[in-house]
This record gives structure tokens, C-alpha cells and sequence, in this order.
């Protein structure tokens, strides 16, 4: 067939021979592969845990006894699955023709994801210097922020300020119940059981 | 003790003023939990795991079963008022209640769904009173090998029959039990996959990962793809319900109870299937089919809103008396026992009776709170549907932070609460589902003690659980739970494969 294909476009010379070949090439990609190519990664993504957990089971030290299972047991047992699942999803994803999951109605918008993330990671850094409060009252502003992005609204420092005094306002009375009421130790700015 | 004895002094520690607050607490929670969207009664209870700490395990205990039955009630709000499901449990409440919403009988919908849920959550307890002091019984019988085959059926369905994908499932709970395998070995004490962070070693909070998944995921996935979704609401009207609606309503309340409840006591969880079973037999069954689809049929919201609170008392069956949870909320809850440092399973009912009865007790309490609560008072919680979407899922967050942070009160976990959010967001994208990872974290562990365990009675041999008949059997089971639906699609593709191409 191939030999047959390449007789008859000899005429067309060498280089539309070689991009007609490769549009062929393309199009057999992007006709089998695709459809699911995040899966593809995702089941890479598995077998590279699988290895990670294999080699942290070749570490487990443990006598098996004469149960015949010792701890090192369900490590394997669990690593061998999911490289099982990895090649499932990457054979599966390749030769499917359907897609697996159809893509949300709305493109990503991840510049909201980097606010809520931003607030997410200021809110770990600060929650230990600055206290709970003061803390979730940033992260409730970055996150709203965030949201604010994702729902096409357009935020205004004006309303970011105004965040930080709702995330406060919200921050407190939750604070004070759980720490004074319920007793769950949270971290507070002045130390040691201070209000704020 | 004979159960109504048990039962009555169940009554008696839960009627408690105390005890009474913690269970209106519990159900105020739960109903606002499940009006609320974006938050579930899991991610509510993991969230106010660290309670466990201070509040003695009747009290918080009662409160989390009020949040557990109160998502119920709550979560047939939203879906009939909004044209976005709050929960998967009530997706199919909300097919025929979403039109008769449209069509102006929101009120009648939302009676009949609170009746419905009062009706079927009452008969459920009676089932599960009556029901699980003997199955504990027969399951003290039990040795590891019936134990370890009952948590494979557990995860098989969790992971399997639930869900989109078989595949994904399984990958889903692979991860759920590698998370698990993190920490102290309960047998040999062997330290696994600690990468010498001394975090590590305790194992990773239930919390952490439910928070993480569920509330931090669903946000950012929220902001990534969904923010821009146009949400309708549809207008409340009047609560009540002509004799008609009531002739239609009650029998499709018993078929939805009776469907429902079998369905949550089989370590064959999840809500779905009970849920569309009684939706489909109310089709099936209704003299105004033409009303399905169209202008919204009464008895398609009666069903299944009954089928879905019948089968969440269900699941405390095999939870309460077995140990297994079939739910996301259940393994939640179970997680709570063992913070307690309650062993659970079937010595549950001995050791801590007066705990369970306590629970079950409160149950019946919380069922009569709900309906007062989610009945008259149903315009109030509407009102909470009202909440800008950008301050709810921050405001979210900000409760994420209280219960990760109270749990360990360590900062590094809120890093891996946004390493496990990105996650949970990839997984909801690509369709993962999510229960299986919070099941298998929290059931791997047991699951392999019992297994060593059996291991070591059988001496080493595996056929130690085939040489049991009822551990066999279960085993079997789970086989056919896995090759039943392939062979019926292959089946189902070689008879008419040509008329009807997948």
C-alpha cells in the first residue's frame, strides 16, 4: 500500500511527497490520540507513581513471617495495580475513538486559579506571624478576587480592600467560636489565647 | 438487653438538653450545608474533625448524624429552586422538581420532598433499629477473612459500580489506598513512605485530604471553568399541596423508601442507583406520564427524594455494625470514631452501646427537627442561595483553614492542602471520581490488618478465604460485580450491535 501510495505521487516531487506524508501522519494522530490526550499524560502520571511506590517498598524493611504478608506487602501489592492502571489508561486513551470526557462549556481561566492559589499559599506563609484572623482575611480577599476573575466580573482595588474587611468580619466570629467555645487551637496574633 | 430498652435509653441520653443542642446544631449545619452548593455533608463533617479533640463522642457524634441526614433535606432545595444540582444525591430530584419549578409548583415540589424525606428518614431508622442490633450480632461471628472480603466488596462498589468509569474508579481508589499506606504500619510498626518528614509519620489526616479534595478542589475548579455558568432561580410559591398531590405523593414515598434502604445496608453504596431506580419505576408506574418531562410529575420528586434519605440510613447499617462505610460521609464519620479511639465494627454495639443507641435515638429526634426546620422555615434557607457566589466559595476557604489547620496546627499542611486542591481539580476535570480515595485511605488500612491477619490464621496460605464459605462467597460477588456489566455489554453489543452503534 505504501509503496503503491509513494509510485503515484512521485510527480508531485519530493517535498510535497514528504508534507503530504506528514499531513497523513497528523491526521492518523489526531484522529486516535486527541481525543484523549490528557489521559495519555495522566496514565504516565500513574505509572511514574507506581515506580515511586515500588521503590519506596523495596525500602520497607519487615519479615513477612509465616503469615506470609509482612508490611511490605499491600506497597507492592498497590504499586502493581496502579502500573497496571497506567497501561490501561495509556492503551486505552490512544486507541479510543471516543472522548473520554467531554471538555467544560467554558474555556480555563487560570489567571483565576493563580489568585485563589496566591491566597491559598499567603494564607500557610502568614497564619503563624500574623494569626488566624488577619490571615484568612487575605486569603478571603485573593480567593474572592479569584472568583471574582473566573466569573468575568471585573475586581477593583476598591472591592478588594472591601474583601479584606468581610474576610475579617467573617475570619473573627469564626475564630472566637472555635477557639473560646469549642476549643480547637488555632493561631492568634498576640500570643498565647489573645482575642485578635 | 432487648432493643426497645436499648432504644429507650438511647432517648434518654439524647434527650438531654445538650445533647438536644448538638443534634439542632447538627441539623441546622446540615440543612445549610446542603442548600449551600459547593459544599457537602462530607466535607462539613471532615471539617469539624478536630472537634473531636475537645467535645465528648456522644455529643459531637449526634451532631455530625444531624449534618449527615440535615445535606439530605437541604440538598432538595437547591436542586429543585436552581438549575444547577447541588449534589449528586439529588441530580434526579432535580430532572422533574427543576420543571415544576418552572411551571410554578416550587412550593408543592419542595413539600412534598421534606415530607418525603421525613417519611422515608423515619421508616429507615425503624429498619436500621430493627435491623442492625442482629447483624452485629451475626457479624461478631466473623473472623478476618469475612471482614477483609467484605472491604474488597466495599471497595469494588465504591470504586466500580459507582461513577462514570470503571477504570478511573480503580485509579481513584489505587490512590486512596497509596495515601493510606503513608505512616505507621499498625502491625509491625514498620514507618512506610515517610520520606523522613516527621508530618508523615502519623499518616495524612482525613481531613486534610477531604478538605483538600472537595472543598479546594471543587473552589478552584469553580474559578477555572464554572464561574461563568448563568445560574436561574426559580421563583418560591406556596408550601402546600392539593389532595391530589398527596394521593400521588405517598405511595411514591413507600416505593422509595423500600427501594432505597436495601440499597444502603449492601456494601453497594452511593445514592444513584436507588435514587434513578425509584425514578424510573415512578415513570413507569405514574397514570400522568405525560407529565414526566413536560410540566413536572410530583411522584418523580416524592421517589426519589424518599429513595435518597432511606438509603443514607442505610449506609449506617454496615457502618454502624460491620465497620464499613459505603459512603464518602460514612468513612468520614468512621474516621471520627477511630479519633476517638472507638474500634469499630461489630463489638461497636457492646462496647459502646450506649453511644450507638444514643446516635440512633438522635436520629429519630433530628428526622422531626428537619422537617420543622426544612418546612416552614424553607424560605429562609432559600435566602442563603442569595449569597454572591465569589464570597461563599472564599468564605469556603476560610473554613478549610479551621479544619486543617485545627487538626495538626501545622502550616505545612496547608501547602499540601493546595498541592491536594490542584488535584482535586484535575481530578474533577478529567471525571475521577473522588469517593473511592477518602474510602480507600481510610478502609486500606484496616483492609490489610485483616488481610495479615488472615494471612497469618490460614498460615500463610491464601486459601484461607476461599476455604470459608462466607468469605468466599463474598468474594465471588465481587467478582460478579466486576464481570457481570462487561459480559452484559458485550452481550449487548453482539445482539444488536448493527441498529444500535455505542
Amino acid at each position: 500500500m505504501r509503496c503503491a501510495g509513494f509510485d503515484k505521487l512521485s510527480p508531485n516531487g519530493d517535498g510535497a511527497q514528504l508534507r503530504y506524508l506528514a499531513n497523513q501522519v497528523m491526521f492518523f494522530a489526531s484522529e486516535s490520540t486527541m481525543k484523549n490526550r490528557s489521559f495519555v499524560w495522566i496514565g504516565g502520571g500513574t505509572l511514574l507513581l507506581s515506580a515511586l511506590l515500588a521503590v519506596g517498598a523495596a525500602q520497607i524493611k519487615g519479615n513477612a513471617g509465616y503469615a506470609g504478608a509482612g508490611p511490605g506487602f499491600l506497597p507492592w501489592t498497590v504499586s502493581a495495580a496502579m502500573a497496571v492502571l497506567g497501561v490501561c489508561l495509556v492503551v486505552g486513551a490512544t486507541r479510543s475513538h471516543v472522548e473520554w470526557v467531554s471538555a467544560p462549556e467554558f474555556p480555563p481561566r487560570w489567571r483565576a486559579v493563580a489568585w485563589i492559589g496566591a491566597g491559598l499559599v499567603l494564607n500557610a506563609l502568614l497564619i503563624e506571624h500574623l494569626g488566624f484572623i488577619c490571615s484568612c482575611a487575605v486569603l478571603f480577599a485573593f480567593a474572592a478576587r479569584g472568583f471574582r476573575v473566573g466569573a468575568d466580573a471585573r475586581p477593583t482595588v476598591r472591592m478588594f480592600v472591601q474583601d479584606l474587611f468581610i474576610g475579617a468580619a467573617i475570619s473573627a466570629p469564626v475564630f472566637w467560636l472555635f477557639t473560646k467555645v469549642l476549643g480547637v487551637t488555632l493561631p492568634a496574633l498576640v500570643k498565647a489565647g489573645g482575642w485578635i | 438487653m432487648d432493643v426497645w430498652t436499648s432504644l429507650l435509653n438511647g432517648f434518654a441520653t439524647a434527650g438531654t438538653p445538650i445533647n438536644l443542642m448538638w443534634a439542632f446544631l447538627g441539623c441546622l449545619v446540615g440543612t445549610a450545608v446542603g442548600v449551600l452548593p459547593g459544599i457537602g455533608p462530607a466535607l462539613a463533617v471532615a471539617m469539624l474533625l478536630p472537634l473531636t479533640a475537645q467535645v465528648e463522642p456522644t455529643a459531637s457524634m449526634i451532631m455530625f448524624a444531624g449534618i449527615y441526614y440535615g445535606a439530605m433535606y437541604g440538598g432538595s432545595t437547591t436542586s429543585i429552586l436552581l438549575n444547577t444540582p447541588g449534589e449528586t444525591a439529588s441530580m434526579v430530584t432535580a430532572m422533574e422538581g427543576n420543571l415544576m419549578a418552572k411551571n410554578g409548583r416550587a412550593g408543592a415540589a419542595l413539600a412534598t420532598a421534606a415530607i418525603g424525606s421525613f417519611f422515608a428518614g423515619t421508616i429507615a431508622t425503624v429498619l436500621l433499629t430493627l435491623f442492625a442490633p442482629w447483624l452485629a450480632e451475626v457479624a461478631l461471628r466473623f473472623g478476618p477473612p469475612e471482614n477483609f472480603a467484605l472491604m474488597v466488596l466495599a471497595f469494588i462498589t465504591v470504586s466500580a459500580v459507582l461513577g462514570a468509569s470503571v477504570l478511573r474508579g480503580m485509579c481513584s481508589l489505587a490512590l486512596g489506598l497509596a495515601v493510606g499506606l503513608i505512616g505507621i504500619d499498625e502491625i509491625s510498626g514498620t514507618a512506610r513512605y515517610t520520606l523522613g518528614i516527621p508530618e508523615l509519620v502519623d499518616r495524612v489526616e482525613v481531613t486534610l485530604m477531604a478538605v483538600g479534595l472537595f472543598a479546594v478542589g471543587e473552589a478552584l475548579y469553580y474559578g477555572l471553568y464554572e464561574g461563568r455558568v448563568v445560574e436561574t432561580q426559580h421563583k418560591m410559591t406556596s408550601l402546600y399541596m392539593t389532595r391530589d398531590d398527596w394521593k400521588r405523593s405517598w405511595p411514591a414515598w413507600l416505593r422509595g423508601t423500600f427501594l432505597g434502604f436495601p440499597f444502603g445496608t449492601v456494601p453497594a453504596g452511593g445514592t444513584e442507583i436507588p435514587t434513578f431506580l425509584s425514578y424510573a419505576t415512578e415513570k413507569k408506574l405514574s397514570k400522568h406520564k405525560e407529565e414526566f418531562g413536560t410540566v413536572g410529575a410530583i411522584e418523580g420528586v416524592a421517589g426519589p427524594e424518599a429513595a435518597n434519605n432511606a438509603t443514607a440510613a442505610g449506609v449506617l447499617v454496615p457502618l454502624l455494625t460491620l465497620g464499613i462505610p459505603t459512603s464518602t460521609t460514612a468513612a468520614v464519620l468512621l474516621s471520627a470514631f477511630q479519633n476517638y479511639g472507638i474500634t469499630t465494627g461489630p463489638q461497636l454495639f457492646t462496647s459502646s452501646s450506649a453511644l450507638v443507641w444514643a446516635l440512633i435515638a438522635s436520629l429519630y429526634i433530628g428526622n422531626v427537627m428537619l422537617l420543622v426546620l426544612n418546612l416552614p422555615l424553607v424560605g429562609l434557607w432559600v435566602k442563603l442561595l442569595k449569597i454572591p457566589r465569589h464570597w461563599l466559595y472564599a468564605g469556603i476557604l476560610v473554613f478549610a483553614t479551621v479544619g486543617v489547620y485545627g487538626m495538626r496546627q501545622s502550616a505545612f499542611d496547608l501547602y499540601l492542602l493546595f498541592g491536594i486542591g490542584l488535584l482535586g481539580m484535575l481530578m474533577r476535570r478529567f471525571d475521577f471520581p473522588t469517593a473511592p480515595v477518602i474510602v480507600g485511605m481510610i478502609l486500606g488500612p484496616m483492609a490489610e490488618a485483616h488481610f495479615r491477619n488472615a494471612m497469618s490464621i490460614g498460615e500463610g496460605k491464601l486459601s484461607v478465604f476461599i476455604e470459608r464459605p462466607l468469605s468466599l462467597a463474598v468474594l465471588a460477588l465481587c467478582v460478579m460485580v466486576i464481570v457481570l456489566p462487561v459480559v452484559m455489554r458485550y452481550r449487548r453489543r453482539q445482539g444488536d450491535g448493527e441498529i444500535k452503534p455505542a
